[in-house]
């Protein structure tokens, strides 16, 4: 079969990313430009100047990537786009210009969830093994997958209220840390003990997340120590944060493998970066006999790689869209 | 000389092809809230109606404000992305001057809602000189130009009657326009951004 090349355009939140990826699988070349700096100070991502940020560095972004990849348009074949869901702003950057390429090249314009795209940033490493299971961990998802196929997602559970990597921003945020926090909550609780009596995040029978409770379980903490002039042990209170929310997401995700009889899983999004889930999904897996697959740290988090991946196997399904393609703040992956 | 036109900066969006001084093509439409669905669409529904492919025109001239921001952006998106790939030359036109060369009065105040008491407007004379420069400030201070120039045509892109401040609503001149720009420097595409006169709200608060 031909070889198809994808040029892969990611905007939905606070980086402007394009890459050229071959066959869901090559990577030829990626560029990513992080915003983390500007919006460092605000505590979060600022979706108007993050806005303003894409459209200041899109065209500079896509002749970084033809320099890098030494290619030109002439040598692409099909455009990939994150179409949601994130920032309505940030996205339509992205999307007007895949549009504008799609327009004035005539090559088929595919448009891509993210989510769909953090799952196959695994491809990049690794072909992914059906049936599987896939667990989106990020700032702004946490989603319980379910794949028979290729491109085709069922969703069996996920987050309630705020997104795992969201809670952990905000419980770093509660605790002083710098933005942002959920690496730096990771990397203090190797160093702490489990000593604060924090509530196990909705620890029942459905496969549905919720954070919000445990957050605030933390922030209730934290200003009681602070009433009764007595300093929190921040380290111990990352321990303990971690050990709870890492404990619920893996027993629920196990359960999710024996149920639906799978043997593969693959953990994706930013989330994935984080030490305490890694481990202790390394164990339990062994243990289970269960084929793990977890990307490099750069894939993990918002990259058009990915991106580019999961766009030739959207095309392969047959999925292409027209010049009317809009973007979708919020939107489910499974009408696909 | 074929220049493609584009604003959408407002809630009624112009695309249009200007070859020798004459609009061949043209789509004016009022989409408000839709500029991310149809304004790559219409760019291409222009040139495709006349049988034009997209290398086909020598120059853009894109609105790059002020006016929504995210409208502004969409427009300028498209420019950037079409200059940069077909090496065409992109010339930034505003909103306000826009308005002032589409009416014939000896002094044309261009006025633009930005909400909350605020407006973006301009002052300019029949013959394109600018006699207030594009800014953003309050109904009072926009107040007072319209006192100060009693014989003005106030205009804005969509019907204004905000008590004190009123303005026709006018529609392009888009031939004009194009004529007057013609001699504008061209914008290397990266350096193409919008003109928003306005900081992003979390920059205001921490001012």
């Amino acid at each position: 079969m031909k070889d198809v090349v994808c040029l892969a355009i990611e905007t939905s939140c606070d980086e402007t990313s394009m890459s050229i990826i071959k066959n869901g699988s090559e990577e030829i070349a990626t560029v990513v430009f992080t915003q983390i700096d500007i919006h460092k100070k605000f505590g979060g991502v600022v979706p108007e100047i993050a806005s303003r940020s894409h459209i200041e560095s899109i065209t500079i972004v896509l002749d970084e990537l033809f320099e890098k990849s030494k290619m030109t348009i002439d040598d692409i074949d099909i455009i990939g786009v994150t179409y949601g869901p994130g920032l309505i702003g940030s996205l339509l950057i992205g999307l007007q210009a895949a549009k504008t390429i799609a327009m004035i090249t005539g090559k088929p314009l595919i448009p891509v969830h993210h989510i769909a795209g953090h799952i196959y940033a695994n491809n990049l490493e690794n072909r992914l093994q059906f049936p599987l299971i896939a667990l989106v961990v990020s700032g702004g998802h946490t989603e319980l997958i379910y794949m028979k196929e290729d491109y085709s997602f069922e969703r069996i559970g996920g987050t309630l209220d705020d997104a795992v990597g969201e809670a952990y921003d905000k419980v770093a945020k509660i605790l002083g840390l710098d933005y942002p926090g959920g690496p730096l909550v990771d990397a203090l609780s190797l160093k702490g003990e489990d000593t604060y009596d924090l509530p196990y995040p909705l620890d029942d029978k459905s496969y549905n997340f919720s954070f919000s409770g445990i957050k605030s379980a933390v922030v209730n903490i934290v200003h009681n120590e602070k009433q009764r002039k007595k300093e929190i042990r921040v380290e111990d209170m990352c321990t303990s944060f971690q050990n709870r929310v890492v404990e619920v997401i893996t027993k629920k995700t196990m359960r999710a493998l024996k149920e639906y009889k799978v043997k593969n899983l693959i953990i994706a999004g930013g989330v994935a970066a984080n030490n305490g889930l890694r481990n202790r999904f390394a164990i339990l897996c062994k243990e289970e006999k269960i084929n793990l697959s977890i990307p490099k740290i750069k894939y993990c988090t918002d990259n058009a790689a990915m991106i580019g991946a999961a766009a030739y196997y959207a095309y392969k399904k047959g999925i292409v869209a027209d010049l009317e393609l809009n973007a979708m703040a919020t939107d489910t992956l499974y009408k696909y | 000389m074929i220049t493609l036109f584009i604003d959408t900066s407002a809630s009624g969006v112009s695309i249009a092809i200007v070859k020798d001084e004459k609009v061949i093509s043209k789509i004016v439409k009022n989409i408000p809230n839709e500029h991310s669905v149809y304004a790559v669409k219409f760019v291409n529904d222009v040139l495709e109606t006349i049988g034009m492919k997209p290398n086909d025109i020598d120059n853009i001239m894109v609105v790059n404000g002020p006016g929504s921001f995210t409208g502004v952006r969409i427009g300028l998106t498209i420019a950037k992305i079409y200059g940069y790939l077909l090496k065409k030359d992109i010339i930034t036109v505003s909103s306000l001057r826009a308005m002032a060369l589409s009416s014939d009065a000896k002094i044309v105040i261009p006025i633009i809602d930005a909400h909350h008491d605020n407006y973006y407007y301009g002052v300019y004379d029949m013959f394109d000189n600018i006699i207030l420069k594009d800014n953003f400030n309050t109904k009072e201070e926009l107040l007072k130009q319209i006192n100060k120039y009693e014989e003005a045509d106030i205009v804005s892109n969509e019907t204004v009657n905000n008590g004190e401040i009123k303005a026709r609503k006018i529609e392009y001149d888009i031939v004009n326009i194009v004529n007057h720009y013609k001699y504008e420097l061209p914008v290397n595409p990266h350096l193409v951004v919008p003109n928003y006169l306005k900081l992003p709200q979390a920059l205001e608060e921490n001012k």
